[in-house]
Parts: structure tokens; C-alpha cells; sequence
């Protein structure tokens, strides 16, 4: 969609000063408190307060600008689409779904595209999985399905195994409790006609949102994973293809060794491999995959951890990036230096904050300071949940779910972010911890 | 008690709620997660909690 050049320049003036209000009510309230406490420790609180709460803002800001010009891109439609689309592989990898696998088989023999194969590798699954999925072998009009089976080595070395025995140049990675929207296919091949992008992200949504837990899970996925993806989808340099729905060049993939199985994230892993191979990921927003999301707090956390970890890991894995701007790919360090920001400083300054506030609060009775700094989170949150909701068609009584997923639902994700990031610090043993299905699907 | 004051109160008792709540919640995952780590069983381990000689399976205990 080409969008008219003068509501570009009034969105990003709206942007600006939505901001600039923001910036200034926070400034102005802090600054208040801060020359009238004398305690200098205090002032330094105040002082880091102001300055990330205008980082944050400024994030929120700046992803809000790059994921509206990237919906409404002129330079997306500009590439030129051949009259073939080209067969596409999509992988499958499936280690106990056997609760899943039938559903999102049955979802992806129904996609809209010319001519594509299902590959799913059973990776020695204790249950059913294989049994389940092997009833689908064969052709299916204009679809073939192929199913193998192979000894139990982790999610990346099925992925491998199934992207090394797919038979085409373009591999699409999903998870087995995947259901991906029909117009998928077609819709993320054609970027990767531009030949600098190696990778597309789609975007993925909560099929299971029948309690609290999971509508914030959802309101998350959409404001937050998808609003930063498609803002850095802009730039060509998303940061994590995510798990359920991901397409690949293949060339790209042997030309950086595929998966690696040393981190519990092997896609942030290899989508860092790409971008500091020097290739461009883009994301498309209206590939929607539905994925199932943890029903309790205990699965939730779970998953957080695990994912804190593996993005950690991958981080340090590529942080030689970090400290070589002039040797290294700029995107990548760019990139590396704003998961720092994301994965590390976020959570530990929110901790930081919500325990500096309580301590002001209790000592100083500054209630103004604590309004505010809750408020203004609240109200960026907002504008960034209605402008995705808007966007993506999704209802509009998620806007109800705004104040309890900045109060409660973030600080206490966040609070799981910091302890796993101890533990990573001191590198202590971790296992996989597989989420158990509820085949919602 | 004025409005602003009140609205504190409300966030700060939320703050410290939440912040309880996920502290305690992490513990309970770290030890669900060693407890599931534990159901691993050596045959040893096994004779001495039975305190018996042997140990016996049933036909469909054995079937893998």
C-alpha cells in the first residue's frame, strides 16, 4: 500500500510531539522531586529515572514511526514480482505434539500458493507424533507431504535435517503447534525477490485467549513482539525470525551453517547470523501465524526463562560484534547493542524503578512522582496497542488490557527476565522445558 | 486524602504485590523444575526405597 506523502509527514508530526509531551511531563515532574531532595543517591535515582524513561518513550516512539513506514512502505511495493512464484519448503520440526501435529498439518495443506511441499521431521518422539503425521504422507493435489523420522538431537538439528532434505531454494521454518493464516506463503516470498534479504519474519498471534493470562499474552505479541519487529522490519534488520513462522533463502542458510544447537534461542541465534553475514531480514506483517500460548503462570514463566536465556546466550555468543564498529557489520552491531538494551538494562531498570519508587514513596510520601512515571508507561502503551489493534483488526477491548499488562503483567515478566539473567551471568544449568500442549489449535 | 495520593497508594500497592507475586512464582517454577529434574531413579535408588531384594515389573511396565 503507497501511502500519500502528507500523511506520512502528519503521523511523524503527530509522533513528535506526542513525545515531546511525554519527554517533558516526565522531565518536568522528576526534576521537581529532584532539586527538592537533598539526598544525593536519591537524585541519582531520580536522574537514572529520568533518563530511561525518556529512553523507553523514545523506543516506543521510534518503533510506532519505522513499523508505520514499513506497513505502508513505498520501496516494498517496488519490487518486482516475477510471473512464477517458486516452490517452497515448509519445515516442520515435531518432538511429542502429537496433541498438535494433525491440526497444523490439516492448516497448512489448505495455504494459498502455487505449488509447495510439507516436510515434517518426527525428532524421536515419545508419543504418537509420527504415527499422526505419516497419515498425511503423500500428494495432496498440488501439495506433498513427506515425513521422517529420526533418534531425539534438539529442535535445531530437525530443522537442519529437514531443511538439508527439503527440495527447494526457499525453506519456511514453523513450529508443529503452528496455524498459519492461508495467504502466508505468497505473501512472504515475495521479498525475498529483493536479493539483499536472506530472511522474512512473520508475524504471530495467540490462538488460546480464553483467560487473562493469555489475552495479555496476546496484547504482548501484537504491541510489542510484532510492533518492534516491524519496525526494525523497516530497516531490513529484525532481530529474532520468530519460531512459528520464518522463510529462508537457502542459499543464505548454508552460506551461514544453518542452525546451531550451543543456545536454548536458536532462532534469535541464526537470525544474528544472517544479519552479521551481512544479510537483510525483513518482516511482513499480514503473514499471521496463531501459535498456543501458555495457559498458567508457571508454563509462563517457563517459557520467559528460557527464552531470556537463549536470547542471552545468543547475545554473548556474537558479542565479539559489540566492541569492533570499524571490523564488524554496522547493522549487526547496532542490533547487538539494542538487544543489550532490551534484553539486559529493560527488565533490571523497570526492577529498579518499581523498588526505587516504593523506597521515595515510603520515605518522602512523593506521590506525584509515582502517578506519573505509571501514567506516562500507561499512555505509551495505549497509543502503541491502539495503533497496532488498528492496524491488525484485532479488537479493540484489548485497549481494557493496557493498565494491567503495564502494572502487572510487564513487572512481573520482568522480574523473571532479572533472575534468569543472574542465573545466566553464572551460567547455571538449564534444560529445554517444553511447554505442554493443550491442542487448541 | 487527595486523588493523585490515592491513585500512589493504588499503584504502589500493586508494585509491591506484583513484585511478591513474581518472586515467590519464580521460586515455585525453580523448584517444580528440580523436582521434575529428580524423577530420574537409579536401580539402586530403587531397592532401597522398597527396602526389598528385587525389583518386579509388570508385562506392560517392560513394553516400550
Amino acid at each position: 500500500m503507497v501511502m500519500n506523502k502528507k500523511v506520512i509527514i502528519i503521523f511523524g508530526i503527530v509522533i513528535v510531539m506526542f513525545g515531546a509531551v511525554c519527554v517533558s511531563i516526565n522531565t518536568y515532574i522528576s526534576y521537581t522531586y529532584f532539586v527538592k531532595v537533598t539526598n544525593i543517591f536519591i537524585q541519582m535515582g531520580f536522574f537514572i529515572l529520568i533518563s530511561f524513561l525518556t529512553a523507553v518513550i523514545l523506543r516506543y516512539l521510534g518503533f510506532l514511526w519505522f513499523s508505520f513506514l514499513n506497513t505502508f512502505s513505498i520501496t516494498k511495493d517496488k519490487i518486482e514480482i516475477p510471473k512464477q512464484y517458486p516452490k517452497i519448503s515448509i519445515i516442520v520440526p515435531a518432538y511429542n505434539e502429537e496433541k498438535t501435529i494433525a491440526a497444523s498439518i490439516k492448516s497448512m495443506l489448505d495455504l494459498d500458493y502455487p505449488k509447495y511441499e510439507i516436510v515434517v521431521i518426527d525428532d524421536g518422539s515419545k508419543d504418537k507424533t509420527y504415527e499422526v503425521a505419516n497419515s498425511f504422507s503423500g500428494k495432496h493435489g498440488n501439495v506433498t507431504v513427506r515425513v521422517f523420522t529420526k533418534s531425539n538431537g534438539g529442535k535445531a538439528n530437525a530443522l537442519n535435517y529437514g531443511i538439508t532434505h527439503s527440495e527447494s531454494s526457499i525453506v519456511m521454518c514453523v513450529d508443529a503447534d503452528s496455524r498459519l493464516q492461508k495467504d502466508v506463503l505468497w505473501r512472504m516470498v515475495k521479498h525475498l525477490f529483493d536479493p539483499n534479504v536472506a530472511a522474512v519474519a512473520g508475524a504471530v498471534k495467540i490462538v488460546n485467549t480464553q483467560n487473562l493470562i493469555t489475552k495479555l499474552q496476546q496484547l504482548e505479541y501484537i504491541e510489542g513482539l510484532n510492533l518492534s519487529r516491524s519496525g526494525q522490519g523497516f530497516l531490513r534488520a529484525v532481530n529474532i525470525i520468530p519460531g512459528p513462522i520464518g522463510m529462508f533463502k537457502k542459499s543464505a542458510l548454508e552460506e551461514v551453517g544453518f542452525y546451531d544447537h550451543d543456545t536454548f534461542a536458536e532462532d534469535c541465534d541464526l537470525t544474528l547470523k544472517l544479519i552479521t553475514a551481512g544479510f537483510n531480514v525483513a518482516y511482513e506483517p499480514d503473514a499471521v501465524a496463531w501459535t498456543e500460548a501458555p495457559e498458567d503462570v508457571i508454563s509462563l514463566i517457563k517459557q520467559r526463562y528460557r527464552w531470556t536465556r537463549g536470547i542471552l546466550q545468543a547475545i554473548r555468543k556474537h558479542s565479539h560484534i559489540l566492541w569492533h564498529l570499524k571490523k564488524s557489520n554496522k547493522i549487526a552491531f547496532f542490533t547487538l547493542w539494542y538487544m543489550q538494551f532490551e534484553g539486559i538494562l529493560w527488565p533490571f531498570m523497570d526492577t529498579f524503578a518499581n523498588v526505587f519508587l516504593i523506597f521515595v514513596a515510603l520515605t518522602y510520601g512523593l506521590s506525584l512522582v509515582v502517578v506519573s512515571w505509571w501514567v506516562l508507561l500507561t499512555i505509551v502503551d495505549a497509543a502503541a496497542a491502539l495503533f497496532c489493534l488498528l492496524l491488525t483488526g484485532e479488537s479493540l477491548l484489548y485497549m481494557f488490557y493496557v493498565p494491567i499488562y503495564r502494572l502487572f503483567y510487564i513487572t512481573f515478566l520482568n522480574i523473571v527476565k532479572v533472575f534468569a539473567t543472574i542465573e545466566e551471568w553464572f551460567q547455571l544449568d538449564m534444560t529445554w522445558g517444553k511447554l505442554e500442549r493443550k491442542g487448541r489449535i | 486524602m487527595d486523588i493523585i495520593a490515592f491513585t500512589a497508594l493504588i499503584i504502589l500497592f500493586l508494585i509491591v504485590f506484583t513484585l511478591i507475586l513474581g518472586v515467590l512464582s519464580y521460586f515455585a517454577f525453580k523448584a517444580r523444575s528440580r523436582k521434575k529434574e529428580k524423577k530420574t531413579l537409579t536401580y539402586e535408588e530403587v531397592l532401597n526405597e522398597l527396602g526389598r531384594k528385587y525389583i518386579f515389573f509388570k508385562d506392560e511396565q517392560l513394553k516400550i
